[in-house]
C-alpha cells in the first residue's frame, strides 16, 4: 500500500515536472534571439570581467567586483561559458534554466514546508508564470530571476529560524539581485515584529515593541536624508508599467490569483500549529503585493519588476491551497486526479499558445523586436572581414548595435542621436576624426535615415557593406 | 476543516474555470470572494484579528488608489505604509496571541 502511495506521489510530481519543464523549453525552441533588452547588459559584464581576467587575476576579481550591482548573477552567468553555444543561444538556455531552477526551488521547499500535492502544484503552477505574469523573459532580467531560488530557500530558513540559513541566503540573495535582497531583509524585519510577541509576550515590552515596528519607516527616513537625489526614490510608473490585476486575471496564470486568496485564510487558519511557516510566507506575500501595488499607494517603484515577487508570493501561497480545495472540493481520488490533470492541460495549452504569440511577435521581422536577420549578418560580416582593432561606431537609436562587440568582437561606441558630431561641417569633421580612434560607422536603417542623422558625414566616408537595412561606412583606414 | 469548506471550495473552484471566459472579471471575483468569505467563517475566532494585516491591507492596497499627497518623498510614503503595517501585524500578533493563552489557561483551571 505505501508502495502504491508513494508511486502515486512520485507520478504526480514528475508529471508536474514533465508539465513546466515543457512550458519553460518552449523559449528556446520557438526563438532564435535573447529577448528582453537587459540580455545585452550581462553579456557585456561577463565579456568585461573575462577580458579583466586575462589581464591579471587582482584586475578580473576587482571587475567582477565592481562592474555591476549584481556579481552573483554574473558569476552564475559566467558558469555558462561552459557551453558550447553562441552567447545569444546561451543566454536564451540559461533563462530557461533559472526559470526552472526555480521551479525546482519551490517544489522542494513546499515539500518541506506542506506536503508532496503542495511540491507538485507548485512547481506546476510556476511553469504556467514564465511568461506575461513575471516580466523575466520579456526584459531579460536575468539577475532577479536567478536571485528567486535564493529568495525560496531564505523563506524556508526564516520559517525554520535557521540562523546560519537566513544569514546564508540574504547573503546570497544580495550578491545576486540587491532588490530581491532589500524585499527578503524587509520580510525578516517584518517576521521579527510578528513572532516578537510570540517569543517576549511574558515580558509585554511595549517599548521594544514599537521600536521594532518603527525601525523601517526609521531606516527609509535616514536613508532619504542621506540620498534625496537618488534616482530610484524619484521614479515615476508609466501607464504600461503598472501591473493590472485585471490583465493579470485573463492569462492562464489568472486562476491562481484567485486561489491565492485562499491560501492566505489556509496560512491564518495555520497561525498557532506552525506559526513561524506562516507569519514568514504570510509576511512575504503580503510584502511582494504591496510593492507590485506600490503605484496605487503613492509610491510607484520599479512596479513592472517587481510583479515577479507576486507571481512567486502568489505561486507559494495558491500551490498551499490548491491540494486543500480540489480535496474538499471532489472526495473521489479517480475524480479528483482527472480534474487536476485536465484543469493543468487546459491551462498548459492555454499558456503554450498564449506564450507561441509572444514568441512569433518578438521573433518576426516585421515587429523589429529583437535584431532584425539582416542586422546580425551585417555584425557577423564585420567580426569577419574587418581588421583587428577596429572600432565601430553607430547611433544608440534602439539597442540593437549593442551586440555589435559581443558578436563581432571588435570594440564598439554608441553615440546619442544628440551629440554634437553628427551636425559638424566637413572641416571640424574631419578634425574630429583625426582625434577619435573609431573606424567604422555603422547605420541599421530600419530605426534611422543615415542621411537625416549624419547630412554633412555620409558622402565624405566609403561605403564599404550596404543593404536594404545596414549600411557600413570607413572613416579610417588602419 | 469545517462545514462550509466544500461548498467554499466548490465555489473558488468555479472562479478558477471561469477566470478566462469571456465573463466581466467582476463576476469572477465576486464568485471566488463568496468562496474566501466561506472559507473565513472556518478561522478560529481568537485569530480573526491577524485578517486585517493579512488578508484586508492586501486586499484594500491590491485594489484601492490611496490619496497620499503628490509632494511626501517616494521613499518614505513606502516606509510609511510598511511602518503602518508591520504595527498593525505586531499589534493584532499580541492580541491574537494573548487571547490563546487566556483561553488555553482557562482549560487548564478548568
Amino acid at each position: 500500500m505505501t508502495r502504491i502511495k508513494d508511486f502515486y506521489k512520485y507520478l504526480w510530481i514528475v508529471a508536474a515536472l514533465v508539465f513546466t519543464t515543457g512550458l519553460a523549453i518552449q523559449y528556446p525552441l520557438q526563438t532564435t534571439f535573447p529577448i528582453g533588452g537587459d540580455a545585452i547588459r550581462y553579456i557585456s559584464r561577463v565579456e568585461e570581467v573575462i577580458s579583466a581576467w586575462h589581464r591579471s587575476a587582482l584586475i578580473g576579481i576587482t571587475t567582477f567586483l565592481t562592474n555591476s550591482w549584481y556579481p552573483g548573477a554574473i558569476a552564475l552567468l559566467a558558469v555558462s561559458k561552459l557551453l558550447p553555444l553562441s552567447w545569444p543561444d546561451r543566454f536564451v538556455w540559461w533563462m530557461t534554466l533559472g526559470h526552472l531552477v526555480t521551479s525546482y526551488t519551490i517544489g522542494f521547499v513546499l515539500y518541506k514546508l506542506s506536503n508532496w500535492r503542495a511540491a507538485a502544484a507548485g512547481i506546476a503552477i510556476w511553469g504556467l508564470a514564465m511568461m506575461s505574469v513575471t516580466r523575466h523573459v520579456e526584459d531579460g532580467t536575468l539577475a532577479q530571476l536567478w536571485s528567486l531560488p535564493a529568495v525560496v530557500l531564505f523563506l524556508y530558513a526564516l520559517s525554520r529560524g535557521s540562523l546560519p540559513g537566513i544569514l546564508g541566503g540574504l547573503a546570497t540573495v544580495f550578491i545576486i539581485h540587491p532588490i530581491s535582497g532589500i524585499i527578503c531583509l524587509i520580510t525578516h524585519i517584518t517576521t521579527l515584529i510578528a513572532t516578537y510577541p510570540i517569543r517576549h509576550l511574558r515580558k509585554n515590552s511595549k517599548a521594544s515593541l514599537l521600536a521594532i515596528a518603527l525601525l523601517p519607516p526609521a531606516v527609509a527616513f535616514a536613508l532619504n536624508i542621506l540620498f534625496p537625489h537618488y534616482t530610484v526614490f524619484l521614479q515615476t510608473t508609466a501607464e504600461s508599467q503598472k501591473f493590472l490585476i485585471t490583465n493579470a486575471l485573463t492569462t492562464a496564470f489568472g486562476p491562481f490569483i484567485l486561489l491565492a486568496a485562499a491560501g492566505f485564510v489556509l496560512l491564518t487558519q495555520n497561525f498557532y500549529s506552525s506559526p513561524f511557516v506562516s507569519i514568514t510566507l504570510l509576511n512575504f506575500a503580503v510584502l511582494s503585493w504591496l510593492l507590485t501595488f506600490n503605484y496605487l499607494l503613492g509610491a510607484p517603484i520599479f512596479a513592472h519588476r517587481l510583479q515577479t515577487y507576486f507571481a512567486l508570493s502568489t505561486t507559494i501561497l495558491a500551490a498551499q491551497a490548491f491540494p486543500l480545495i480540489v480535496g474538499s472540493a471532489f472526495t473521489n481520488k479517480m475524480l479528483r486526479g482527472l480534474f487536476v490533470t485536465f484543469f493543468f492541460l487546459s491551462l498548459g495549452s492555454f499558456a503554450w499558445h498564449e506564450n507561441a504569440q509572444i514568441f512569433n511577435a518578438y521573433e518576426s521581422p516585421s515587429r523589429y523586436l529583437r535584431p532584425h536577420p539582416e542586422e546580425l549578418s551585417a555584425i557577423q560580416w564585420m567580426g569577419t572581414n574587418l581588421p583587428a582593432k577596429s572600432i565601430i561606431l553607430s547611433t544608440r537609436t534602439t539597442r540593437h548595435p549593442e551586440w555589435i562587440p559581443i558578436l563581432s568582437h571588435h570594440e564598439w561606441k554608441g553615440l546619442q542621436g544628440d551629440d554634437p558630431l553628427w551636425h559638424l561641417e566637413s572641416a571640424a569633421l574631419k578634425q574630429y576624426l583625426k582625434n577619435v580612434p573609431y573606424t567604422h560607422l555603422v547605420f541599421f536603417k530600419l530605426s534611422e535615415k543615415p542621411a537625416e542623422v549624419f547630412p554633412n558625414g555620409i558622402e565624405h566616408f566609403p561605403v564599404i557593406y550596404e543593404t536594404k537595412e545596414v549600411l557600413i561606412l570607413q572613416l579610417r583606414q588602419l | 476543516m469545517k462545514d462550509s469548506t466544500p461548498l467554499a471550495s466548490l465555489l473558488i473552484l468555479t472562479a478558477m474555470i471561469v477566470a478566462r471566459m469571456p465573463l466581466q472579471y467582476t463576476v469572477t471575483v465576486a464568485i471566488a470572494s463568496a468562496g474566501t468569505a466561506l472559507l473565513l467563517t472556518t478561522i478560529p475566532k481568537h485569530s480573526v484579528v491577524v485578517l486585517i494585516p493579512y488578508i484586508l491591507i492586501p486586499v484594500v492596497a491590491t485594489l484601492v488608489p490611496l490619496p497620499i499627497a503628490n509632494h511626501v518623498p517616494v521613499l518614505i510614503k513606502l516606509a510609511l505604509v510598511i511602518g503602518c503595517w508591520g504595527t498593525t501585524l505586531a499589534v493584532t500578533t499580541a492580541l491574537t496571541l494573548k487571547a490563546l493563552v487566556a483561553k488555553t489557561t482557562a482549560k487548564s483551571i478548568r
